[in-house]
């Protein structure tokens, strides 16, 4: 039994005329401690899948199973992780990391310990109080993703979360990500990754899976066989880089 | 022409405009000002319209003269400046002319005998600011629910948005007298009446504006508060309800504007020869321009009333609009 499967998904949208088609018989197992990326063409319907998997957004058809089970609305053990941030910005950096504690039930001396200790991993100590308007977007999404690990989810769904970040911040950001998922201590088993960086889809996943748009679909599911740390000079690297822009590019 | 008139003219226009686009960041002036700077750039417009053809014709006529000396460049910006000088000055002096005679009839009214009825402006003002805040409550207690459960419902939301609108936009005194007569025939009370008349002046403002609030709240952060498992009271408390705070406070000064509107026509009221009346600052206004025709105490229920409004703007809703748009800016 796989950790995630989807099964022959499905989703249309009504749009003015009529509905539009956006994902077609999307099927794909997850194995427990998997990092998947998913890249493709914009509007291929990236983010939907997403949501699909986590249940914010319901399927026209198909199945989502977590640990074998159907999930029933949404599944609060995958934690979402936002391209825009996300944040309420009038909340405090704390507050805003609190977010999803009350909904597990954590008396509120719990929900201020949990989040202080994810503000420290994501190296945000001292800006407890701050409010997201006061920091720069590499913080910002520090404490999205501060926000998304303090739940402790077994599962961390990334929506092109360093899209919106300069590169020298998003190297970074990057970099902690594998420590993070890597760290022995962190409940995080498996991370979903939408980009339509290919590079970054490289040096970080097990596995690519390459879509197509109109209506969104699966051309291609490759393992990343590369040794880790990777190395984007590499040979190697290149070589996949190329062989994934090619599937992309074939279907236009 | 154009240097002379039009140039300061126009800046002084668009002196308005600037204000009134800042004024999303801070309230500059609320009430009566607001009005004031809406009408600048029209004002200029108009008058364009109005002086320009005539001064064409000057002008041609000017310059079909026969030619004096030619003015050197600096001469004739000095030429144009005494000229600007002259109107201003002029201006200004009417305008202060027009003032002092203003002032002077305003003292002249007041220093007559003022009328027995005066006596009752303090209680009267209490009273109709009393029937405000309770046609408010009403308001409130109404609105943000609809908009909290617009808020849940996209199909709800676009169901009451357009009925909002028609609803809204029919004018509400047309409405008055058959509330009053059924008001009256049923309860006998007029006060109950007068309520509900401010009422009708007031909901639609906030129920549009809390509508218009809860469809700016941006998607992400809609679906970030799913994610993270938000129970529907957690989601109104830490997103939707702060996200519409500004629009809220926006709302309400509208509202309370319409409701004074409503309020002077809805504390007295004439039908089939029989006058319906509760004591309150509109009343006393009704009665004095309607019955006994007493110059003072007109002017003297407008002061006070003027004077509640604008104390009002400036203690509570100024500081409120200035906290809200600080604190719940939707920009992150
Ligand atoms: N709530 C919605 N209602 C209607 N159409 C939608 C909705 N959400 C997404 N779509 C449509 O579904 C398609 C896929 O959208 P989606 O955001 O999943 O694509 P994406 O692959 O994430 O694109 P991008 O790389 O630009 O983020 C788009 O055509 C979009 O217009
Ligand atoms: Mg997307």
């Amino acid at each position: 039994m796989a950790f995630l499967e989807l099964k022959n998904i499905s989703k249309s949208f009504a749009h003015a005329k009529g509905m539009l088609k956006v994902l077609e018989g999307i099927t794909f197992d997850v194995e427990e401690g998997e990092f998947v990326a998913i890249v493709g063409p914009s509007g291929c319907g990236k983010s939907t899948l997403l949501r699909i998997i986590n249940g914010i957004v319901p399927m026209s058809s198909g199945q989502v199973l977590y640990r074998g089970r159907q999930v029933d609305g949404i599944n609060l053990e995958c934690a979402l992780v936002f391209q825009s941030f996300a944040l309420l910005p009038w909340l405090s950096v704390k507050a805003n990391v609190e977010l999803g504690l009350e909904a597990q039930g954590l008396p509120p001396a719990e929900r201020e310990k949990r989040a202080g200790i994810y503000i420290d991993k994501v190296g945000l100590d001292g800006f407890e109080e701050a409010y997201p308007r006061e920091l720069s977007g590499g913080m910002k999404q520090r404490v999205g993703f501060a926000r998304a690990l303090a739940v402790e989810p077994k599962v961390l769904m990334l929506d092109e979360p360093f899209s919106a970040l300069d590169a020298l911040t998003a190297i970074t950001l990057r970099e902690e990500l594998l420590d993070i998922w890597q760290s022995p201590d962190m409940p995080v088993k498996n991370i979903v990754h939408v980009t339509h960086i290919i590079e970054e889809a490289i040096e970080l996943a097990d596995r690519i899976i390459v879509m197509a748009a109109s209506p969104g679909r699966i051309v291609k599911d490759l393992k990343v066989e590369l040794p880790r740390p990777r190395d984007r000079r590499a040979e190697a690297f290149n070589a996949l880089t190329d062989k994934v822009f090619s599937l992309i590019e074939e279907r236009g | 022409m154009d240097m002379i008139v039009w140039q300061p003219l126009s800046t002084w226009a668009e002196k308005f405009k600037y204000e009134f686009a800042a004024s999303s960041g801070a309230v500059q002036s609320l009430g009566m000002f607001d009005a004031l700077s809406g009408v600048g750039p029209a004002v200029t417009r108009a008058l364009r319209s109005i002086l320009v053809p005539p001064i064409r014709l000057i002008g041609r006529a000017i310059a079909a003269l026969p030619r004096g000396p030619e003015l050197s460049p600096e001469q004739s910006r000095r030429v144009a400046a005494i000229v600007r000088t002259l109107i201003i000055g002029s201006i200004v002096i009417f305008l202060t002319w027009a003032l002092m005679r203003g002032f002077i009839a305003l003292v002249r009214t007041l220093s007559q005998p003022w009328p027995s009825d005066a006596k009752q402006i303090p209680e009267a003002i209490l009273l109709s600011t009393l029937r405000m805040t309770l046609a408010y409550a009403i308001s409130l207690a109404w609105t943000v629910p609809c908009a909290l459960a617009a808020s849940e419902s996209p199909r709800f939301n676009r169901v009451l948005s357009p009925i909002a609108e028609i609803v809204g936009s029919m004018p509400a005194t047309a409405l008055f007298p058959i509330i009053v007569i059924v008001v009256i025939q049923i309860t006998g009370g007029m006060n109950l009446a007068s309520i509900l008349l401010i009422l009708t002046g007031m909901q639609w403002y906030l129920l549009f504006n809390l509508l218009a609030g809860i469809n700016q709240v941006p998607e992400d952060l809609k679906e970030a508060a799913r994610a993270f498992g938000l129970s529907r009271t957690a989601r109104w408390r830490k997103l939707i309800l702060p996200a519409v705070t500004p629009s809220l406070i926006t709302g309400s000064i509208t509202a309370w504007g319409g409701g004074w509107n409503a309020l002077i026509l809805s504390e007295y009221f004439v039908y089939k020869n029989q006058t319906y009346q509760v004591l309150g600052i509109g009343s006393l206004l009704d009665a004095a321009t309607y019955k006994s025709g007493n110059g003072v105490m007109i002017l003297l229920s407008l002061l006070s009333m003027i004077a509640v409004v604008l104390l009002l703007n400036r203690l509570m809703w100024r500081p409120l609009y200035n906290l809200a748009t600080e604190r719940y800016r939707l920009d992150y």
